[in-house]
C-alpha cells in the first residue's frame, strides 16, 4: 500500500540525493552530504525555506550588471518597447539567461515548481510580457493554485496566447475557455455522450467564454497587487453582462452577470471558485503534481492511497502548494519505503527534462556560471546562443513548446518523459558531458559557457587520504574507489552494482591495477602534476555523462 | 446522376471504354485494362497531418449555399468570385469552390486525376480538443469510448500485424525503418504495445549526418537493467538507442543516393516532403512517413481584414499547395509517382459559424484528401449542410457519413494489401461495417487496387531445431571425454540466467528449478544475421557432452520467432571466449541444423577462436569480462575473487573457487583476441 506516511530517520546521501534532484537543480556533492545527515522533514523543510532570487529586478546585462527592464516601468507604468534599455533583440537571451540562472542556483524547491507550473499554463514566448509572466509564475509556486488560475486569466501574455483579448460581448472567442478548463483546471473526463465530456460541457464552454468577455491585455497602469507586475484589465463595454447558467457538472451554477467592470472581477471570481470547488479539479493538480516530482506511473492504488487524500487536502487549504507537495515529498512513498516491492521503486524512474540535464551537469560540477575568458564576448554572442540552442535542440525550446498541450516530454501521455529521448534527440542528450569537459560545444570550436574541471572536483570533494595526509592503501584501490562512488553517487540516481559498477570502475583505472592509480594519484598530490591522472578522471566523467542511467533521474 | 456513382458503375464493366474517354480516365486501352495488381510490396504511404484543425469550410466552400455561408461567416466569407469550381460536372450537393491558395489542388491534382475530396469525415462522438481528438484518431477510437486507456496507435498495429517477426530492425528485403516521423513531436499512431520502435524520428539533424553522429555515440550498452521504475526507462531508452543505431546508417546512405529535382517551397512543410522525397528516390522502403505542419487554431485573424481570400489561413494552404505540388512533380519526374499515396488530414475541423475574431473555433465533421497516381478522382460524399449547425455553431455531428475509419481502411486494403481480418485487427473498435462495407469509399483506382487473392499474409515465424555441439576448456576432462558437471553437483548453478550480471546485458527470464544430470554450466546462444545484427538471443543450459538444450535439459536447442533469414550462430559462457560460427545456417521450418564446433577450428570464425584439446576443440578460458580479449583486467577480476565455494565469473575449471588453475589457463591464454564481429554486436 502506498503511504503519505512521513518517513522517518536520517535520509542517507541516496536518499538525500533523490530529494535533491526531484526537489532542485542544484543538486552537487555538498548540498548531498548535508541533507544525508537530516531527516526527510528537516530536508525537506530546508527546500521550501524561501531564498532570495540573485537579480530580483529581473534580467540583466551581464556586460555592466544593469537591469534591463526599468522597474517602475514593468512594475506598471507605460510599457512598451521605447521602454527598454537594450534594444528587443536582446531582450530575450537576457530574459532566458536570467530564467536559466535563477533556475540553476535556487537551492529551494521554488523554481521547480514555477516550471510544473509553467507546463501547466503554458504560452509561447511574447517579448514585452514573459517577465511578468513567469514573476507570476514564481509567485504562486509558494502560493495558491487558485489564486494563480484568477491571476493568469488576467496575464497580459495569456490573454493574447489564447485570444481571451478577442473574446468580445459580440463576437465570444471560445479559445482560453476551452483550454482553462480541458487544461489548465478540471481537465477533460470521459465521454458521456457528444459535447458531454463529465466534468464539463461544450455548453460550459460557451458559457465559461462568456464570463471571461472584456477582460483585455493592457500595458498601463493596472498592476497586480501581490506581485507588483502589470496585468490586464476589465473593459466592461466588452463584456457579455447576462446571466451564465452552468451544467449539471458543476451542480447548475449560475453565474450573475457584473454589473460594471469592477463587478466583472467578483465574476470571474465566481467562476473560478466554481471550476475549484470540484474534487476533481483538486485530483488534476496533484495528479499532475505527483507526475512531475514523483512517478508518471499511475494505479488504483497510487489513485487511493496518494492522489484522493491530497486532493482532499489540496481543497482543505484552498489549493495552497506548498503544505501538500510537503506531505507528499515528506512521504515514505516518496523515498520507495512504503512497501518492499522493488518494481514500483521510483528513484531514477522518469528521464531528465532538458533542464534537468543541462542545469544539474552545471550545477553537479560545481561550475561558475560566469565562467569564460571573455565574459563580454560570451554574453554577447555566444553563452546564450548556446545554452537556447542546447535546450531547443534538445526540445525543450526557450520560447515555449508548440501547442497549449505543452513539452510532449512533460505533458503527453502515455510516454510523459519517455518523449524527452526519441531518436532525434539521441545525439544531443548524449553529449552534453562532452560540452561541459571541453568547455566548447561538443566536438567543435564554438565556446561554450562553462568548463568542468573534474580533478578540482574530486579534490574540494573527495578525501582520498581518509584524513590522514597519505592515500589509502593501494590494495582494494581504496582511493580510486573513494572517487569513483562519490562521482557515481552525485551524477547517477543509484550506484550501479556488479559488472556494471566495475565497468566505471575501470575507467580510472584504465584495465590496469589499481596500484597503478595509486601511485598516479599519490604523484599528483605531491607535485601537482595531473598529466596521469587527469584522463583517467575525465574518461569516468565521459562514461558517467554518456552512459543512459545518466538521462534517468 | 452523381458522377462519383457514373464512375463506379463505368469501372464496373463493360462500358469502361466509353467512360475513360468522356470523363478523361487514365489513359490505357480498353483490352488491356487491368482489374487489379499484385504488384504493391513497394507502395508508400504519405500522411500529411495538419495539427491545429484546418478550417476545411474555407478550403472548399459547398458553392451552392454561399448565401448561408456568408450569413455564417460575415467576416471571414471568401468572396465568391475568389474561389475556382473544382468541378462544374458535380451535381449540386457536391459543388465545391476551392480556396485560391489551393489552386493545384484544382489545376494540378483534380484536372490531372490524382485528387479524392472525403467529405464528411469524423468519427461518431466528436470531441473538441485538439489533444483527445489526435489521440482518438491515431488509436482508432470513436470518442466515446474509453480511448485513453487504449496504449497502441492503428499504424503500430497494422504494421505489427502485416510484419509479426518484426524485432526494431532490418529484416528480409526490409531494410530501412517500418515508419519514419518527419520532426520531433511523438505520435501516438506508431505506437505498439510490444517494446520494438516502429517509427524513427528524424529532424534536427540533416539525414546526411545521422548515420555519422548516432554512430559517434560512445556510451557503452548498459548491462544491467534493474526491475525498477528506472529500469523500465533504462530498458526504453536501449530501444531506442539500438533502433537509431541500426537504422542509421541506412537511413544516411539511402537519403545521400537519393535526389530531388525541383525546388521546394522554403519551409517546414516544404523541406519535410523534401527530404521524404529524397529518401523514396535514394529507394527506401518505409512503409509510412508522417510530415506534420502545424498553425492551422485559427481562432483570431484566419483571414486580413477586408481581404479575406488572404492572411494566415491562406499562407497555410498555399505552404500545403506548393509543398505537396513539389513533392508529386519531384515523384513524377523520377518516375517514382506510382508507388505514392498521400493522405491529408487534421483532427477535426472548425465551427461552421465564425467567431467575431476573424476566426474560428472548433468545430467537428470535416474531410480529408487523397493524392496519387492511384487515385479515382472525384469528391466522395455530399458538402457539409451548412444550415444543420449544433448550439455551438459547429457542424451537426448527425452529418458524420464517411468513419475515419473505413477512409484508412481502403487505403490499408485497396493501397497497401491488408485482408479484412488485418481490417479489424488494425481497427478493433470500430463497427466491422464500417471498416469492411466501404462501397463508397472506393477512391483507389481498381487497376491500382490490389487483388484480393493476393492480399498479404504474413510471413510465418521461423521455427527449427539446432543440434549444436560446444565444449568449454577448463571443463572438459581429457579422460571421460566428457565435461566436468561439478558446479551443478555441488549446487553451485545459478537456477536462473546469469547473463544479465555480466557484460553480454542478456535479460531474459530463463530459470529452472533444478538442473536435470550432466548440466555443466549455461550458455548464451545468440543468431546473427550474416550483415552482423543481433537476430535473437536466449540462455540455454550445456550438458558434458557439449550438447546445447533447452532449460529442460533434454530438448536440442530451438529456434523461434525470427523472420526466415539465413543466420550465423554466436556462443558465449560466462568465462570463455565467444565464439562465432563460418556456417550460415539456411532456415528449413520445422528442420534441424547440425553444428559441432568441436570437430576442427574451421567451425568458426577467425583465426584460432578454438582450443585444441587434442581430442577436442573447446572454447578458449579467461574472458571473464566478456570484453572480446582475456587480458589484464581479467586478472584483476579473478585476483579479487573471493575465496568462497560459489558460481564465479573467474572459475574457468568449475571447481567453484578462484584458484592456481584458473590463472594458469588465464596466463597460457592471455593476449588472445576474440572475433570482434560479435562483440562488437555485443548490445547492439
Amino acid at each position: 500500500m502506498a503511504s503519505l506516511s512521513q518517513k522517518t530517520g536520517n535520509l542517507g546521501e541516496r536518499l538525500a540525493a533523490h530529494l535533491l534532484r526531484r526537489g532542485s537543480y542544484k543538486v552537487n556533492y555538498q548540498r548531498i552530504q548535508s541533507y544525508a545527515s537530516m531527516s526527510a522533514h528537516d530536508a525537506v523543510e530546508d527546500l521550501f525555506n524561501p531564498r532570495d532570487l540573485l537579480h530580483p529586478d529581473g534580467p540583466i546585462n551581464w556586460v555592466n550588471d544593469e537591469p534591463v527592464f526599468d522597474p517602475t516601468d514593468i512594475r506598471g507604468g507605460a510599457f512598451n518597447e521605447g521602454d527598454l534599455i537594450i534594444p528587443l533583440g536582446q531582450i530575450r537571451n537576457a530574459h532566458i539567461k536570467w530564467r536559466i540562472y535563477e533556475s540553476m542556483n535556487d537551492e529551494s524547491i521554488r523554481w521547480k515548481i514555477t516550471h510544473m507550473l509553467s507546463a501547466n499554463f503554458v504560452v509561447f514566448e511574447n517579448l514585452l510580457r514573459n517577465y511578468p509572466y513567469w514573476r507570476l509564475l514564481y509567485y504562486a509556486a509558494f502560493d495558491s493554485l487558485k489564486s494563480l488560475a484568477y491571476k493568469i486569466t488576467l496575464d497580459n501574455n495569456m490573454l493574447l496566447y489564447l485570444n481571451n483579448h478577442q473574446n468580445l460581448k459580440n463576437s465570444p472567442n471560445e479559445n482560453y475557455a476551452r483550454e482553462f478548463l480541458e487544461l489548465f483546471t478540471i481537465m477533460k473526463g470521459e465521454v458521456i455522450e457528444t459535447g458531454n465530456y463529465t466534468n464539463y460541457t461544450e455548453a460550459d464552454i460557451s458559457a465559461a467564454a462568456r464570463v471571461l468577455t472584456g477582460f483585455r491585455q493592457h500595458n498601463d497602469g493596472y498592476i497586480d497587487e501581490d506581485t507588483g507586475f502589470m496585468r490586464g484589465y476589465a473593459q466592461f463595454s466588452q463584456h457579455d453582462v447576462g446571466d451564465k447558467q452552468f451544467s449539471s457538472a458543476f451542480g447548475d451554477t449560475l453565474i450573475y452577470g457584473a454589473a460594471d467592470a469592477e463587478d466583472m472581477y467578483r465574476e470571474l471570481q465566481d467562476f473560478v471558485d466554481m471550476v475549484f470547488d470540484q474534487e476533481e479539479t483538486a485530483k488534476a493538480f496533484v495528479r499532475k503534481m505527483y507526475r512531475f516530482f514523483v512517478s508518471e506511473r499511475s494505479s488504483q492504488e497510487i489513485e487511493d492511497d496518494i492522489i484522493t487524500p491530497l486532493a482532499a487536502d489540496l481543497l482543505a487549504n484552498d489549493y495552497e502548494i506548498v503544505p501538500v507537495l510537503k506531505k507528499l515529498l515528506k512521504s515514505e512513498h516518496f523515498f520507495d519505503e512504503d512497501d518492499s516491492d522493488a518494481t514500483n521503486e521510483i528513484i531514477g524512474g522518469k528521464i531528465k527534462s532538458p533542464y534537468e540535464l543541462y542545469f544539474t551537469t552545471a550545477m553537479a560540477c560545481e561550475l561558475d556560471p560566469h565562467y569564460n575568458e571573455d565574459l563580454e564576448l560570451l554574453y554577447k554572442s555566444y553563452a546564450t546562443a548556446t545554452i537556447t540552442q542546447h535546450l531547443d535542440e534538445a526540445g525543450l525550446g526557450s520560447r515555449g513548446p508548440d501547442s497549449v498541450e505543452g513539452f510532449p516530454g512533460r505533458n503527453d501521455a502515455p510516454g510523459y518523459s519517455k518523449y524527452w529521448y526519441t531518436p532525434n534527440f539521441l545525439y544531443v542528450r548524449s553529449t552534453y558531458g562532452l560540452s561541459f569537459k571541453r568547455g566548447r560545444v561538443r566536438n567543435t570550436n564554438t565556446v561554450f559557457p562553462y568548463k568542468a574541471d573534474m580533478v578540482a572536483w574530486v579534490e574540494n570533494n573527495v578525501d582520498t587520504t581518509g584524513g590522514s595526509g597519505t592515500p589509502l592503501a593501494p590494495e582494494g584501490a581504496a582511493d580510486g574507489k573513494l572517487i569513483v562512488e562519490s562521482m557515481l553517487m552525485t551524477f547517477l540516481p543509484e550506484i550501479p552494482v556488479g559488472s556494471r559498477y566495475d565497468y566505471f570502475e575501470n575507467r580510472l583505472f584504465g584495465d590496469l591495477s589499481p596500484i597503478n592509480w595509486y601511485f598516479s594519484w599519490l604523484e599528483y598530490l605531491n607535485t601537482g602534476d595531473d598529466a596521469n591522472i587527469r584522463p583517467k578522471i575525465e574518461d569516468l566523467f565521459d562514461a558517467i555523462t554518456s552512459s543512459l542511467e545518466y538521462q534517468t533521474f | 446522376m452523381k458522377r462519383r456513382k457514373f464512375i463506379q458503375s463505368g469501372l464496373a464493366g463493360v462500358m469502361a471504354p466509353v467512360f475513360c474517354q468522356g470523363l478523361g480516365l487514365k489513359v490505357f486501352s480498353a483490352s488491356a485494362l487491368p482489374v487489379s495488381t499484385c504488384d504493391f510490396d513497394d507502395r508508400i504511404l504519405v500522411i500529411l497531418y495538419n495539427f491545429g484543425a484546418n478550417d476545411i469550410v474555407n478550403n472548399m466552400v459547398p458553392i451552392t449555399q454561399f448565401g448561408t455561408y456568408m450569413g455564417h461567416r460575415p467576416n471571414i466569407y471568401l468572396p465568391e468570385n475568389s474561389l475556382i469550381t473544382l468541378d462544374d460536372t458535380l451535381g449540386d450537393d457536391q459543388l465545391l469552390g476551392m480556396h485560391p491558395s489551393l489552386s493545384d489542388f484544382k489545376n494540378h491534382f483534380y484536372d490531372n486525376e490524382m485528387l479524392a475530396v472525403i467529405q464528411r469525415v469524423g468519427y461518431p462522438t466528436p470531441n473538441r480538443s485538439h489533444f483527445s481528438s489526435e489521440d482518438i484518431i491515431f488509436k482508432g477510437a470513436q470518442g466515446n469510448d474509453s480511448f485513453n486507456a487504449i496504449e497502441d496507435g492503428w499504424l503500430g498495429r497494422f504494421l505489427k500485424d502485416k510484419y509479426p517477426t518484426y524485432k526494431g530492425r532490418p529484416f528480409g528485403e526490409e531494410l530501412d525503418p517500418l515508419g519514419i516521423i518527419l520532426g520531433s513531436t511523438p505520435n501516438t499512431g506508431f505506437h505498439t504495445v510490444d517494446e520494438h520502435q516502429m517509427e524513427i524520428n528524424l529532424s534536427g539533424q540533416d539525414p546526411a549526418g545521422f548515420y555519422s553522429i548516432i554512430s559517434s555515440l560512445s556510451g557503452e550498452p548498459i548491462d544491467q537493467i534493474p526491475n525498477t521504475e528506472q529500469g523500465e526507462m533504462l530498458n526504453y531508452m536501449s530501444i531506442v538507442e539500438k533502433s537509431t543505431q541500426v537504422y542509421s546508417e541506412r537511413i544516411s546512405s539511402v537519403f545521400n543516393s537519393g535526389v530531388n529535382n525541383i525546388t521546394y517551397p522554403d519551409s517546414s512543410l516544404g523541406d519535410q516532403m523534401k527530404t521524404i522525397a529524397k529518401l523514396i528516390s535514394g529507394g527506401s522502403r518505409t512503409k509510412v512517413y508522417m510530415a506534420r505542419k502545424s498553425g492551422w487554431d485559427t481562432h483570431v485573424n484566419q483571414v486580413n481584414v477586408g481581404d479575406t481570400a488572404t492572411g494566415n489561413h491562406a499562407n497555410l494552404l498555399k505552404d500545403v499547395n506548393d509543398s505537396l505540388k513539389a513533392f508529386q512533380d519531384d515523384l513524377a519526374a523520377q518516375g517514382l509517382s506510382h508507388k505514392v499515396l498521400t493522405v491529408v488530414f487534421s483532427e477535426f475541423t472548425r465551427k461552421i459559424i465564425e467567431n467575431g475574431s476573424y476566426g474560428t473555433d472548433h468545430g467537428t465533421v470535416s474531410s480529408m484528401y487523397v493524392i496519387g497516381d492511384a487515385v479515382k478522382h472525384g469528391v466522395y460524399g455530399d458538402n457539409l449542410d451548412l444550415s444543420d449547425i449544433d448550439a455551438q455553431g459547429a457542424a451537426n455531428p448527425a452529418q458524420l457519413a464517411n468513419d475515419y475509419r473505413g477512409v484508412w481502411s481502403t487505403v490499408l486494403q485497396d493501397w497497401l494489401g491488408a485482408d479484412d481480418g488485418a481490417l479489424l485487427n488494425t481497427f478493433p473498435l470500430a463497427d466491422s461495417t464500417t471498416v469492411l462495407n466501404r462501397s463508397e469509399l472506393e477512391f483507389v483506382l481498381p487497376a491500382d487496387a490490389v487483388d484480393p487473392a493476393c492480399y498479404f499474409e504474413p510471413t510465418p515465424a521461423l521455427e527449427m531445431t539446432l543440434d549444436i555441439t560446444v565444449f568449454l576448456e577448463g571443463f572438459f576432462n581429457q579422460a571421460t571425454g566428457l565435461m566436468t558437471t561439478n558446479l551443478r553437483d555441488n549446487g553451485l548453478l545459478p537456477t536462473r540466467q546469469p547473463f544479465s550480471e555480466s557484460r553480454l546485458a542478456y535479460f531474459g527470464t530463463e530459470q529452472v528449478p533444478s538442473f536435470a544430470e550432466g548440466i555443466v554450466d549455461w550458455v548464451l546462444v545468440e543468431l546473427q544475421s550474416p550483415s552482423g545484427l543481433q537476430l535473437s538471443r536466449k540462455a540455454a543450459l550445456l550438458r558434458e557432452d557439449g550438447k546445447v538444450l533447452e532449460l529442460d535439459g533434454v530438448t536440442m536447442y530451438q529456434v523461434s520467432d525470427i523472420y526466415p533469414e539465413p543466420f550465423k550462430v554466436a556462443i558465449y559462457s560466462m568465462t570463455h571466449l565467444g565464439v562465432l560460427t563460418s556456417a550460415e545456417v539456411e532456415p528449413v521450418q520445422n528442420g534441424t541444423y547440425v553444428l559441432d564446433l568441436s570437430l576442427s577450428q574451421d567451425a568458426v570464425e577467425g583465426e584460432a577462436q578454438l582450443k585444441n584439446l587434442g581430442s577436442v576443440y573447446a572454447l578458449i578460458g579467461g574472458d571473464m569480462d566478456q570484453n572480446g580479449v582475456i587480458n589484464t583486467s581479467d586478472y584483476n577480476k579473478w585476483k579479487r575473487g573471493t575465496q568462497a565455494l560459489d558460481y564465479h565469473q573467474v572459475d574457468l575449471n568449475a571447481s567453484g573457487l578462484p584458484d592456481i588453475e584458473d590463472y594458469e589457463i588465464w596466463e597460457a591464454n592471455r593476449s588472445t583476441f576474440g572475433n570482434p564481429k560479435i562483440h562488437k554486436a555485443l548490445g547492439s
